[in-house]
C-alpha cells in the first residue's frame, strides 16, 4: 500500500490522530527542552523541598527541590532518545535476521528463528535486568537490553511479510534478470515489506519507554541525577502520602507518551490490516 | 536452422505432502533459431512450469536443456547467471511482475547495472531507446507502476526482458491478464519487435487463436507432457490427438445456431497411473490405450503425435 494512501485513512481514524499528536508534543518538547524548562532541572532549592504545585512550580517541586515540570520536560528527551535508539537498533537486527531467514529458508531459517524463540521464551524485563546486571547499568547497556527483547519479534514480523513478497513475479523477474539474492532481499523485497515493520517499531516504542521507565524506578535504567521519569516516580514513590504530585507528575509523563505510541501503532495496524477493525 | 534451444525428456516433479505431482513428465522438443514455437494445454498442464524450467526459475529433475548445443540444465545458478542475458522471460501478470516500488527507471536500468558496465549516460539512452521501443513515452520514466494501464505495464515488462537484447525469450501467457483489445496490440508488438531484435520465442498460451496467430509451429501438452506438435497450419487443418480436437472444438463459435462445445463435457483432470494420460477423458478410447502410453511418433514431415489411432 501507498504511504499516502495509508496516511489519507489514518487521519480518519481518531485515537490515531490523538496519538499522533501527543507523540509530536513529546518530540517537540524534547527537542526544545532547554528553552520550554522553566528551571535547570537540576537546580536544587531544598528550602522549597516537596512544595505542592504553584504559580512559580506548576507541577511542584520534589524531594531535593527541583522542579517537576522542568525534569518531565528534560525526561522526555531522555525517554525518547534511548527508546528511539533502542528501537532501532532493534529493528535493523531483527529485520535483517528475519529478511534472511524467510527468504532462504531451510536449515537457515530453523536455525535463526529457533534462536529467537529462546528470547521470546524470557520474559522481557526479566531479560532486561538479567543483561543491565551483568553489563551494569549505562546508557549503552540499557539500549541492549530493551532491544534484546524486540529483537525477535521484528525478526518473525520481517520474516512473515518477506515470506508473503518472495514469491510474487517481481522476485522472479529479478531473478531472471541476474540479481543476487542480498539485492533482491533489500532492494526489492524489502521496501514493499516494510508497513509491518513500521508499525512493529511505533508499538515497540510504547513498550520501549515503559521499559525504560521500569528500569528506571527500580534503579537499573538512567541513573540520578538525569532526570527521568521512572526514576524520579521512583524517588517520588518514598513520600507519595505527604507529596503525591512528585509521583503523579512523572507517572502521568508516561502513561501519555506509552498512550500516544500505542493509539498511532494501533490506528497504523488497522489501516494496514482492515480486517482486525471488525474483531 | 539451428537449434536453438533443445530440450530432452525433461522433468519437474514436485512432492506436495506425500503426493507426487509430475507439472512437467518427460518432456523432449527442440526450438528452431528464429521460429516461434507456441506451447498450448490448459491451466494446471505444466506448460508454465515447462517455461520456467527454461529460464531456470525452477530446477528441473530430471532431463536436459541445451542451449546452442551446450547443456545449461547443469550448470550452478551462478554459471548460468551470464546466460540470462541471452534468455529472459515475460511473466503472464503485468500487475505482479513490476516491483510497485521502484521506478521504470529503476526497472529498465537494473539488467544493465548488472550485466554491462556502462556509463550513466549509456544507460540512459539504452532506457529511453527501450521505451520508445514498446511504444511508451521515455518522459514516464520517472514513473511508478500503478500509474500505468495493464497493458502499458505489460509493455514495460517486455521492454525489461528486452533491453538485454537475448535470443530467446518465454513469453508466458503474455496477453492473458488483459483486455481483448489490448492484447492484439502487445501481439503485434511482440511480433515486431521479434523481427527487429531476431529473436526467437516459446510462446506459452491457453487461447488457441491467439496461438495461432503468433506460432510458426504448436505443441500441444496435457498434464505434463507434449501429446501433439506440427506446424500451426497442419495442426489446425489435420488435427489427430482427441484432446487437440477438442481444444479446436472449444474456440466459442460466434454463430448463435451453432451450439459451442457440442458434446463437450468438462470432465475432471484425472491423472491415469497407466496407459495414455488421456485415455480417462477420451472418447475414442481404446483397450490398449489403458495399458501403454502412446510414444510420441512422426506421422509426416511437420507432424508428430502420441496417439495409438495416428498408427492404426
Amino acid at each position: 500500500m501507498e504511504w499516502k494512501k495509508i496516511w489519507k485513512r489514518l487521519k480518519k481514524n481518531r485515537f490515531a490522530v490523538v496519538g499522533f499528536w501527543i507523540i509530536i508534543a513529546f518530540i517537540v518538547m524534547a527537542i526544545f527542552a532547554p528553552y520550554i524548562a522553566p528551571y535547570d532541572p537540576n537546580e536544587q532549592d531544598l528550602l522549597a523541598s516537596l512544595q505542592g504545585p504553584s504559580l512559580a512550580h506548576p507541577f511542584g517541586v520534589d524531594y531535593f527541590g527541583r522542579d517537576i515540570l522542568s525534569r518531565v520536560i528534560w525526561g522526555s528527551r531522555v525517554s525518547l532518545t534511548l527508546s528511539v535508539e533502542a528501537v532501532l537498533l532493534a529493528t535493523v537486527v531483527g529485520t535483517f535476521i528475519g529478511a534472511i531467514a524467510g527468504y532462504y529458508g531451510g536449515a537457515i531459517d530453523e536455525v535463526l528463528m529457533r534462536t529467537m524463540d529462546v528470547f521470546l521464551a524470557i520474559p522481557s524485563i526479566l531479560l532486561a535486568v538479567a543483561i543491565v546486571a551483568v553489563l551494569g547499568p549505562s546508557n549503552f547497556n540499557l539500549i541492549l537490553a530493551i532491544s534484546a527483547y524486540a529483537v525477535p519479534q521484528f525478526s518473525r514480523i520481517a520474516r512473515g511479510a518477506v515470506l508473503a513478497e518472495k514469491n510474487k513475479e517481481y522476485v522472479e523477474a529479478a531473478k531472471s534478470v541476474g540479481e543476487n539474492s542480498l539485492v533482491i532481499i533489500f532492494k526489492y523485497i524489502l521496501p514493499n515489506a516494510l508497513p509491518p515493520i513500521v508499525i512493529q517499531a511505533t508499538l515497540r516504542m510504547a513498550a520501549s519507554i515503559m521499559s525504560i521507565a521500569g528500569l528506571g524506578f527500580l534503579g537499573l535504567g538512567v541513573q540520578p541525577p538525569t532526570p527521568e521519569w521512572g526514576t524520579d516516580l521512583s524517588l517520588a514513590r518514598t513520600y507519595l502520602e505527604i507529596a503525591p504530585h512528585a509521583g503523579i507528575f512523572p507517572g502521568l509523563a508516561i502513561f501519555l507518551a506509552v498512550m500516544g505510541f500505542n493509539f498511532l501503532g494501533d490506528g497504523l495496524n488497522e489501516v494496514i490490516n482492515p480486517t482486525l477493525k471488525d474483531r | 536452422m539451428d537449434s536453438l534451444i533443445r530440450v530432452e525428456n525433461l522433468e519437474k516433479h514436485f512432492k506436495v505432502g506425500r503426493k507426487l505431482v509430475k507439472a512437467v513428465d518427460g518432456v523432449s522438443f527442440e526450438v528452431m533459431k528464429g521460429e516461434t514455437l507456441g506451447l498450448i494445454g490448459e491451466s494446471g498442464c505444466g506448460k508454465t512450469t515447462l517455461g520456467r524450467t527454461l529460464v531456470r526459475l525452477t530446477e528441473p529433475t530430471g532431463g536436459k536443456i541445451f542451449f546452442k548445443d551446450k547443456e545449461i540444465s547443469s550448470l550452478s545458478q551462478k554459471k548460468f547467471r551470464p546466460l540470462r542475458k541471452k534468455i529472459q522471460i515475460v511473466f503472464q501478470d503485468p500487475y505482479s511482475s513490476l516491483n510497485p516500488r521502484m521506478t521504470i527507471r529503476e526497472i529498465l536500468s537494473r539488467p544493465l547495472k548488472v550485466f554491462e558496465n556502462l556509463s550513466g549516460s549509456e544507460i540512459e539512452g539504452k532506457v529511453t531507446e527501450a521505451m520508445t521501443s514498446v511504444g511508451l513515452r521515455p518522459e514516464h520514466l520517472n514513473r511508478y507502476p500503478h500509474e500505468f494501464s495493464g497493458g502499458q505495464r505489460q509493455r514495460i515488462a517486455i521492454a525489461r526482458a528486452l533491453i538485454l537484447k537475448p535470443e530467446f525469450v518465454v513469453l508466458d501467457e503474455p496477453t492473458s491478464a488483459l483486455d481483448v483489445s489490448v492484447q492484439a496490440q502487445i501481439l503485434n508488438l511482440l511480433k515486431e519487435l521479434k523481427k527487429s531484435f531476431n529473436m526467437t520465442y516459446l510462446f506459452i498460451s491457453h487461447d488457441l487463436s491467439v496461438i495461432r496467430y503468433m506460432s510458426d509451429r504448436i505443441a500441444v501438452m496435457y498434464l505434463g507432457k507434449i501429446v501433439e506438435m506440427a506446424t500451426s497450419d497442419e495442426l489446425f487443418e489435420n488435427p489427430i490427438h482427441p484432446y487437440t480436437k477438442l481444444l479446436m472444438k472449444s474456440i466459442p463459435n460466434p454463430d448463435p445456431d451453432k451450439k459451442n462445445l457440442i458434446g463437450l463435457e468438462v470432465p475432471d483432470m484425472i491423472v491415469a497411473n497407466k496407459g495414455c494420460r488421456y485415455h480417462p477423458r477420451c472418447p475414442l478410447k481404446m483397450k490398449r490405450c489403458e495399458e501403454k502410453e502412446p510414444e510420441l511418433v512422426r506421422v509426416n514431415e511437420e507432424h508428430l503425435v502420441a496417439c495409438y489411432l495416428s498408427i492404426s
